[in-house]
């Protein structure tokens, strides 16, 4: 009751103070960000954080919620017309959006998906509002031992689920960690790798990182093609034949059940996110159905149960970055960055101190839940020509949102150097297969990692065996290490194995 | 270029900023107190740069004993497009350089201006068009509803 109490209370102050105008500003915004091919939610809220440091902290963190929310819904939106993922967790609806819209079925598609993905959203902000206090109860108890073992946990969980090459993941997680120790030591006070540049005095900071990484990598990619365009599948989308059928709905029903819880437990998981979910949510729902073999040809079973898994997976991965401080992925890390930047940080300690903060982003994301449902089935054509107009001039746009945001955020040129400089090695590198959550990741963690292994020594005097010694820390730094080593051995062993049978 | 050198040049890349960042930080491995190299800042860079040597050596050593099929296609674009990738980011820099002299919003005109219309193929009118556009949005959104003084340039 308590908890139903506390939504309902900051739910009625989102709602009389105005604040819910920017819950479904953010949830406009990032639908149409996250229908935006390649862009996701990484690169969304990177785009727009910048603008957000004169906001007050809860209304900054309402908006960026619902941006982040808003790509769970937009995603789908070219996967279902134009079988073009609008992101990673997206790629899934293709699988089924596309051809029920071939068969002249889009509307429905989009209703179902909406409708699902408004579902998923439920089941993970219940499963926040019911798992973040005890958890938090829980880290409560955590010293710098414990929390560098979960920083090795979590760094080593989004190095193998971040793309296909575990090492290359890791690879990335290690280059984000030494990011992360460039400049000002604060224990020491000793300048650390700047190579002589003044600047880098300050560090390296998370923002022109993020706009490198994501957004300049993804421009460039866009440049491949001379000229950037989505096909549109000619559809008729009108409030009156966007909704499914009865059938179609009761048919739905245990699928988002199944996918939505699925969609929250990988969630929590930190590195795995919502692509994970969606792409374990259909395997599951292919094994479960009695139609399986009419899946890849617009069952509605496979569009609806990853839409709910996409959007339940939002609330699990906002459980550890809230109780724990720890990121599941690469846009909660940019929502760590800002929260950090407004000087909040999340964790047990702000359960205690500051807890109608936490309770704010739940509601704000519950209203704006509600927000989403309603412009994602019933103004799915005003999308759709919003899209169709800015798509050529996509580049131009993101290009100098990129700079201008980054001159924002520290008022400095060279933050904007930096940005193209990750910009480079971020097109590079995803060509390579390199995934840069990770980085991003590292670089958010980094400054915590090593105060958390430092502290953890200074009270150990110097010996290792402080990580042994508690058993919260050593299961998780063996889990790390596990997770870290067992991909590639596995890889060197199945080859060694091949060449002798040849 | 085919994915099996792009794979080795990236690996050196980072194997190169790995020892590199690991002989930056040799000097400071005295400062570790009572407690020694341990808590000194140079034991967590090190140690994080071990590890990244060691993933990206992995990967190239990969290509030398168990390289696939999908490592001998072409892991860029042509040339021609990373030319005009790398004439992109040269006319960003480019714009970059000139706002201290004609101010954020004369450089993003400038820019948004050169970028439709070598990149877009965008009659001079249109792109004149977008960059107004372009530049009144920013000002409105920016200076105007964010309160971000942007820089002047001559006129400050």
């Amino acid at each position: 009751m308590e908890l139903l109490f506390n939504v309902a209370n900051t739910s009625m102050d989102l709602i009389l103070s105005g604040v819910v105008f920017y819950t479904l500003l953010g949830g406009f915004i990032g639908t149409l960000t996250g229908a935006l091919p390649g862009l996701g939610p990484s690169a969304s809220l990177a785009l727009f954080i910048p603008m957000t440091f004169s906001f007050d902290p809860i209304v900054g963190m309402v908006f960026l919620c619902n941006i982040y929310q808003g790509t769970m819904y937009g995603g789908r939106i070219t996967s279902i017309l134009a079988n073009i993922p609008g992101d990673n967790p997206a790629i899934v609806t293709c699988f089924e959006g596309y051809p029920m819209a071939q068969k002249g079925r889009a509307g429905p598609a989009m209703g179902i998906s909406g409708i699902s993905s408004f579902c998923g959203g439920i089941v993970g902000l219940t499963g926040l509002m019911f798992f973040a206090g005890p958890i938090s109860n829980f880290a409560i108890r955590f010293g710098p031992p414990e929390y560098f073992g979960l920083m090795i946990f979590a760094l080593s969980c989004i190095g193998i689920l971040s793309g296909k090459s575990a090492i290359k993941g890791i690879a990335m997680a290690a280059l984000g960690l030494l990011c992360a120790t460039v400049g000002h030591d604060f224990v020491s006070g000793s300048i650390r790798m700047t190579y002589g540049i003044v600047e880098l005095v300050e560090g390296i900071d998370l923002i022109p990182v993020s706009l490198g990484a994501f957004a300049i990598s993804q421009v460039m990619t866009f440049m491949e093609e001379k000229q950037f365009k989505v096909d549109f599948i000619k559809s008729k989308l009108t409030l009156g034949n966007i909704y499914p059928s009865i059938e179609e709905l009761l048919r739905s029903r245990w699928p988002i059940v199944r996918g939505a819880l699925t969609g929250f437990f990988v969630g929590v998981l930190p590195g795995a996110g919502g692509t994970p979910a969606t792409f374990i949510s259909y395997a599951m729902e292919k094994k479960v159905s009695k139609t399986r073999d009419k899946f890849g040809t617009g069952q509605v079973e496979g569009l609806a149960a990853p839409e709910a898994a996409n959007n339940s997976s939002e609330g699990g991965a906002l459980i550890p970055l809230l109780t724990l401080g720890v990121p599941g992925s690469g846009g909660t890390a940019i929502l760590l960055g800002g929260l950090m930047i407004w000087g909040i940080r999340p964790g047990p300690m702000l359960f205690q101190q500051n807890p109608e903060f936490i309770w704010y982003i739940i509601s704000g994301l519950l209203i704006g839940n509600i927000g989403l449902l309603v412009l994602n089935v019933g103004f799915i054509p005003l999308f759709v020509t919003i899209l169709k107009l800015v798509q050529p001039y996509l580049f131009t746009t993101i290009t100098v949102l990129c700079l201008t945001g980054v001159y924002a955020y520290s008022f400095s040129f060279f933050a904007a150097w930096v940005m193209l400089a990750f910009g480079v090695i971020g097109y590079f590198a995803k060509k390579l297969g390199y995934p840069m959550a990770p980085l991003v990741l590292g670089l958010v963690l980094g400054p915590r990692t090593e105060n958390s292994l430092r502290q953890s020594l200074m009270m150990s005097q110097g010996s290792l065996s402080i990580f042994i010694q508690s058993p919260i820390a050593a299961t998780l730094i063996g889990m790390g290490l596990i997770l870290m080593i067992f991909p590639t051995a596995r890889y060197f062993f199945d080859k060694v194995k091949l060449s002798f049978n040849k | 270029m085919k994915k099996i050198y792009a794979e080795r040049i990236f690996s050196l890349f980072l194997m190169a900023l790995a020892v590199s960042s690991y002989f930056q930080t040799m000097e400071l491995r005295n400062q570790g107190g009572v407690t020694g190299l341990m808590t000194s800042p140079a034991f967590f860079p090190q140690w994080v740069a071990v590890l990244l040597f060691v993933c990206s050596g992995v990967p190239l050593v990969k290509t030398f004993f168990w390289a696939t099929e999908e490592s001998e296609t072409m892991a860029f674009p042509p040339p021609q497009t990373i030319i005009r990738l790398f004439s992109f980011l040269a006319i960003i820099g480019a714009a970059l350089l000139i706002i201290p002299f004609i101010g954020w919003l004369g450089a993003q005109f400038i820019l948004v201006f050169v970028l439709e219309m070598l990149f877009e193929g965008r009659k001079w009118k249109h792109s004149l068009a977008v960059s107004l556009g372009g530049v009144a949005v920013i000002y409105i959104v920016f200076e105007l509803a964010l309160g971000i003084p942007l820089p002047r340039g001559f006129l400050e």
